[in-house]
């Protein structure tokens, strides 16, 4: 029996390219828009190199692909799943669709759920957690296509332009998914 | 200015953790698996008193340099036993917001300490800290902690469902926090 987790209608997920993606993700991270969007730390910028000598340093187990187009095979983004917690079968999302052409198209919702389905057929996870800023109402839509459930507000913890925003937890249970996709 | 001292209450003092000189204690805590989930990565397991003292030497380095988590050793002020570890984690100077994570040895000590431990631990964060926020992960299993946590005006903004596995179950995990003007609120309110 093969199993291809990573090959969907409209992109493939495929382990990051050291030498090729690192450029990419360097000038993506020049849009301070998506920046606000990816993490609530203020906004900073790091070069393709020192990017790479974090990514090889780091000790963690997580699962990190760039989204590829199946049409064009061009890199239009990355999700990682990681923070594993092997007792409770619990792990973390993060994605980011860092070419402007490519978001609200379809293609960061596809690539959730081929993510989510490698985290549950693949790993035999129980749940899947995310973060995301309440202003971020574009993720929000695609998460809940993906079948995540809303599970609460953390309130005010965002600050930026003299604000406070909300952080919206969610997150998707195997039986959820399972559900979801009529399995 | 409050003149009252951050570190010292009725009960207890807040002092440095000493590596050295704590670690045989806080290697009987790893026993709980709580604990090591609030200072450890990976899968669980106890930790034997060489590894505490070359772990906690290394966080306490790394906190002073990066100033994003701060630790503390709650003692007895009689006698000055260590009964509790607290660390303000995940400080976040921009935002304004940071992790509070506070064990005690047992349930007896959390019972008597832990209330006064919660009020100083408030007043540092909105006081000291500057922050807007404090929140704290419990396991939904810790209907002690939650009830403390509620008593001290803490909100609970999020449920994820069967996120922690014990004993055999999945129970949920929650998140409490309370916001700076929710605080002095209640301190004023007290004062009436």
């Amino acid at each position: 029996m093969k199993t291809n987790f990573f090959n969907g209608r409209l992109v493939n997920l495929v382990p990051l390219d050291m030498e090729k993606d690192l450029v990419l993700w360097e000038k993506w991270d020049r849009d301070s828009e998506y920046k606000r969007l990816l993490d609530d730390i203020p906004a900073a910028q790091f070069s393709s190199s020192l990017i790479k000598e974090y990514i090889e340093n780091n000790t963690n187990d997580g699962s990190l692909f760039m989204v590829h187009t199946v049409s064009d095979d061009r890199v239009i983004g990355f999700i990682e799943l990681g923070g594993y917690d092997w007792a409770d079968r619990n792990a973390w999302v993060g994605i980011g669709i860092g070419d402007p052409e490519y978001r609200g198209k379809g293609y960061g919702t596809e690539s959730m759920q081929l993510l989510l389905g490698y985290a549950f057929k693949g790993l035999n996870l129980h749940r899947v957690n995310l973060n995301v800023f309440a202003y971020n109402k574009r993720a929000i839509r695609s998460y809940e296509k993906c079948g995540f459930r809303y599970e609460g507000t953390q309130r005010e913890s965002i600050y930026k332009e003299d604000q406070r925003w909300d952080v919206i937890d969610m997150g998707i249970l195997r039986s959820d998914w399972e559900q979801f996709n009529q399995i | 200015m409050d003149t009252r001292s951050l570190f010292e209450g009725s009960l207890v003092v807040w002092t440095s953790l000493d590596p050295e000189k704590d670690a045989a204690q806080l290697s009987k805590w790893t026993f709980d698996p709580e604990f090591v989930r609030h200072h450890f990565d990976g899968v669980y397991r106890p930790y034997m008193v060489s590894e505490i003292k070359k772990k906690f030497k290394e966080d306490l380095k790394k906190a002073d340099e990066r100033r994003q988590q701060y630790y503390f050793g709650i003692r007895e002020k009689e006698g000055e036993r260590l009964v509790g570890l607290l660390r303000f984690a995940w400080v976040q100077a921009a935002l304004q917001y940071a992790g509070l994570v506070l064990d005690f040895e047992d349930e007896t000590l959390a019972e008597k300490y832990f209330d006064e431990t919660l009020e100083m631990a408030m007043r540092y964060a909105f006081m000291e800290l500057n922050l807007h926020r404090l929140y704290v992960v419990l396991p939904g299993f810790d209907v002690d902690a939650i009830g403390r946590y509620e008593q001290a005006g803490f909100l609970r903004e999020t449920q994820r469902r069967q996120a922690r596995f014990r004993d055999g179950q999945y129970y949920d995990e929650l998140i409490y926090a309370i916001l700076k003007p929710e605080w002095k609120d209640r301190i004023k309110e007290k004062q009436q």
